[in-house]
C-alpha cells in the first residue's frame, strides 16, 4: 500500500552531471525550459535533441529509466499532439466527414508533442541526476542573494529538509491511522463524491493533531541543541561554483538572451 | 516554550509533508465521477484542505507557505509528471485558493466570514486558473482555448474549491479547540 512510496527518483552516479553545482542544474534546467518555448524551427529542435542526448549520455542515466518516467506524461502528449492535428487551419492533405487534417496541424502537433516530450526529459534529468537535499543546497544557494528583500532563504531550506526527513515517518503515521480506521469500519472506497469526503475526515483530524505533537517535540529537541537561526551558521559542505558551472551557465544564458531578442525583434 | 516562530515554523513544515503526501497517495480525477470524461489529467486531491486549515489557524501567508513547500515537494518527488510548467500551474490553483478562502477570516473571525471565504476561495482560483489557463498554460501546450475547455476547466476549480473549502471549514470547527491548546502552551 502507501507504504511502498519511494520519494524521489536519484540516480546514483560518478558522472560529470552529477558533479555539477545544484545551482547550474536548477537555472540550466530552468532556462531550457523558457528556451523550448521559443524555437521555432527544426534546425534549433535537432540542436535540442543533441544537448539532451549529450546530457543523457554524460549523465550515466539509462536510457530506459528515462523513458519509463515518460509513460505517465503519454496521455496529456497524445491529446496534445491530437487537437493541434484536428483543429488546425490550413490546407487540407486528407478529408473525412467533419476531420480535416492540414499539413500546417501535422507540423504543429509534431513540434508540440517533441516540445512535451524534451521538456519533461530535461525536467527528470534534474531530479535524477540530485538527490532533494542537494537540490534544497541548490535552492538555499540560489536565494541568498533575495535575503536583501526580506526572504527568508535560511528558514525555507530549513524547512524543506526537515519536511525531506520526515516523509517516510508521516508515511507510517498515516498508514497507521488509515489501518486503525478501517478496523472502526470506516469505508474509504465507495459511494459517491459526498460520502468520500466526508470518509476522510477521520482520517485528516487525527493527523492534524499528530502533526502538531511532533512538531512540538522537534521544536523542543531542536532548541535544546540551541539552534537559533542561521546567524553565525556554517556548514559542512560548502556549494561552489566551478569552471565548468561558469562555463555551462554562460552557454545557457547566452542561448535565451538571444532567444528572446529574436522573439522581441521579429 | 520560548521560541514561537520556531514552533510554528515546524508546524507548518510537518502539514505541508502531510498536505504532500495526501496530494501524492490519492488524486482523483473528479470531472469523469461526475460525469464528464476528457478531463483525466486534471485530478483533485486533498492537499489543499490541509492548507486552508494551516490559513485558517495561522493566517492567508501560513497557508501560502505549506501551499508553496507541498508544490516543491512534489516536483522533487519524481510523482510531478508536467514538469516546470505543472509545478507553476499547480502553485498558482494553490496560492489563489488558499489567500481567497482565509484572507476574510483573517480581518474578521466570525462564522459567516469562513463560509464567504469558501465562496470567495472557490471563485478566486476559478478565474485566476481560467486566465492563466487560457492566456498561459494552454497555448503553452499549442491547445486552443475553445467552450469545451472553458467548461470543464471552470467546473473543475469550482468543484475543487467548494468541496476543499468545505472540507476545511469543517475540519477547522472540530480542531479549533484542540489546536488552541497547542498554541497557548
Amino acid at each position: 500500500m502507501i507504504k511502498d512510496i519511494t520519494i524521489g527518483q536519484y540516480i546514483y552516479k560518478d558522472s560529470v552531471v552529477h558533479k555539477l553545482d545544484p545551482r547550474t542544474k536548477i537555472l540550466a534546467s530552468m532556462f531550457f525550459m523558457f528556451g523550448i518555448f521559443l524555437i521555432n524551427n527544426i534546425t534549433e529542435y535537432i540542436f535540442v535533441f543533441l544537448l539532451t542526448a549529450i546530457t543523457i549520455y554524460l549523465s550515466q542515466i539509462p536510457v530506459m529509466k528515462i523513458i519509463k518516467g515518460l509513460k505517465p506524461i503519454f496521455p496529456l502528449m497524445m491529446l496534445t499532439v491530437i487537437m493541434n492535428m484536428f483543429f488546425t487551419q490550413g490546407a487540407a492533405i486528407f478529408h473525412w466527414a467533419f476531420i480535416n487534417i492540414t499539413r500546417e496541424g501535422i507540423y504543429l502537433a509534431g513540434f508540440m508533442g517533441i516540445r512535451i516530450f524534451f521538456l519533461i526529459i530535461f525536467t527528470s534529468l534534474l531530479t535524477l541526476t540530485t538527490s532533494p537535499i542537494t537540490l534544497t543546497n541548490g535552492i538555499e544557494g540560489l536565494l541568498t542573494p533575495l535575503k536583501r528583500f526580506k526572504v527568508p532563504s535560511h528558514e525555507i531550506a530549513m524547512m524543506m529538509s526537515i519536511a525531506l526527513r520526515f516523509i517516510p515517518t508521516l508515511i507510517d503515521e498515516t498508514d497507521k491511522i488509515m489501518k486503525a480506521q478501517k478496523a472502526r469500519g470506516a469505508d474509504f472506497e465507495s459511494g459517491n463524491i459526498i460520502k468520500r469526503t466526508k470518509s476522510l475526515v477521520p482520517i485528516l483530524i487525527p493527523l492534524f493533531i499528530s502533526a502538531f505533537t511532533r512538531a512540538d517535540e522537534l521544536a523542543m529537541a531542536m532548541e535544546a541543541r540551541g539552534y537559533r537561526g542561521d546567524e553565525g551558521r556554517t556548514r559542512f559542505k560548502e556549494l561552489k561554483y566551478r569552471n565548468i558551472d561558469r562555463i555551462i551557465l554562460t552557454i545557457f544564458a547566452f542561448v535565451l538572451v538571444f532567444l528572446i531578442i529574436r522573439k522581441i525583434a521579429f | 516554550m520560548k521560541n514561537k516562530n520556531l514552533r510554528i515554523m515546524l508546524y507548518l513544515t510537518i502539514l505541508s509533508v502531510i498536505s504532500f503526501l495526501l496530494m501524492y497517495i490519492m488524486e482523483v480525477p473528479i470531472l469523469s465521477l461526475v460525469g464528464m470524461p476528457g478531463f483525466e489529467f486534471l485530478k483533485y486531491d486533498l492537499s489543499e484542505v490541509i492548507a486552508i486549515v494551516a490559513g485558517f489557524i495561522f493566517g492567508p501567508v501560513a497557508g501560502m507557505i505549506v501551499i508553496a513547500l507541498k508544490s516543491i515537494l512534489f516536483f522533487f518527488s519524481g510523482k510531478n509528471t508536467t514538469g516546470w510548467v505543472g509545478l507553476a500551474a499547480s502553485l498558482i490553483a494553490g496560492l489563489s485558493l488558499v489567500t481567497g478562502t482565509t484572507l476574510l477570516y483573517k480581518i474578521k473571525q466570525s462564522k459567516i466570514n469562513l463560509f464567504l471565504g469558501v465562496v470567495i476561495g472557490s471563485i478566486s482560483i476559478t478565474i485566476l486558473m481560467l486566465l492563466f489557463n487560457y492566456f498561459v498554460f494552454l497555448p503553452l501546450y499549442g491547445i486552443e482555448a475553445n467552450a469545451f475547455w472553458i467548461t470543464g476547466l471552470a467546473v473543475f476549480n469550482i468543484l475543487k474549491g467548494l468541496l476543499s473549502g468545505i472540507l476545511s471549514v469543517v475540519l477547522y470547527r472540530i480542531l479549533k479547540k484542540r489546536v488552541e491548546t497547542f498554541l497557548n502552551k
